[in-house]
């Protein structure tokens, strides 16, 4: 779905400046690489993550870069992982690029492993995830 | 899903050209887009522009809150931009109040700018000015005489002797 946004390692601004972005600057959360967020996230938009969160985060869709470490529940409708994850990841579209790590189960629909990642956990496959249910 | 989150006034646009200047020296701006909600606290080296709801405390270099966020909780940074909503304490030696701002809680800043319009409520208080309960204290404690401080043993400590 956003797998198409371009380059991933290129910056936000650029691409907020470039435009043809699938989501507005309303909807659009960055958390850089210097913050740090012990507590929840919950949005509709789309979030990306340079930084560390110590807690849950609940999206529409997340983009979880190579710098950008989870420590807690990764709950989204599709997410694109680089970086480290401890804790559950439920989605319905994962995918896990070559620096992923992730410790932990992968409650998916449609799982895309590439080359290199790492995942340690259970993967169980759902019909479908809701993310606003809190099940499995 | 805030009422002025698609306006697109004046002073966000202002707050986003400010950061976005700073942002080009320190590489990176973490924004909190209007539909982002966090519970908890945030913790940040460098700038941070908030337009969603934030229910913890803030700290970090330089934090702008737009029109239509909300903050519940102390903000703690080198210099705040406030244009929306923020229920507790600001403390920054730079402080910026918009016109749409509506501010509940207390400001520490040495130097402080209100537009008019700006809703406050609250006390300012310059940074490195005594608290008028703490100078109260510090008085009473100076007109202590020594021995009788000495004369408690839990005490000593604080006396200095």
């Amino acid at each position: 779905m956003f797998l198409n946004l371009g380059p991933v390692r290129e910056s936000s601004a650029r691409r907020a400046d470039a435009g043809g972005l699938p989501y507005s600057s309303e909807v659009y959360t960055v958390i850089g690489g210097d913050l740090t967020v012990i507590g929840d996230l919950t949005s509709d938009g789309h979030v990306e993550i340079k930084g560390t969160i110590k807690g849950t985060v609940n999206s529409r869709s997340v983009e979880l870069l190579e710098s950008g470490v989870i420590e807690g529940a990764l709950i989204a409708e599709s997410v694109i992982i680089h970086g480290c994850v401890v804790g559950p990841v439920r989605a319905n579209t994962v995918t896990a690029a070559t620096t992923a790590r992730i410790v932990g189960s992968v409650f998916h629909n449609v799982l895309n492993i590439e080359p290199g990642a790492s995942l340690e956990g259970r993967r169980p496959w759902r019909p479908h995830i809701d993310r606003h249910l809190d099940v499995d | 899903m805030f009422a002025n989150s698609s306006k697109g006034s004046e002073a966000p646009t202002q707050a986003i050209g400010d950061t976005r200047s700073t942002l080009r020296g320190s590489g990176e701006t973490s924004v909190i887009s209007a539909d982002l909600k966090i519970i908890g606290d945030l913790v940040c080296g460098g700038d941070i522009q908030i337009k969603g709801v934030v229910e913890g405390d803030v700290k970090s270099r330089t934090v702008t809150v737009s029109e239509g966020a909300r903050v519940s909780g102390a903000i703690t940074a080198d210099s705040v931009h406030i244009a929306g909503a923020i229920k507790g304490q600001v403390e920054a030696p730079t402080v910026t109040v918009a016109k749409t701002a509506k501010v509940d809680g207390d400001i520490t800043h040495q130097t402080l700018s209100i537009e008019a319009g700006a809703h406050m409520e609250g006390n300012c208080r310059r940074l490195g000015a005594k608290k008028p309960v703490e100078s109260a204290a510090t008085s009473i404690a100076s007109l202590k005489p020594a021995s009788s401080a000495s004369s408690e043993p839990g005490k000593k400590a604080v006396g200095g002797l």
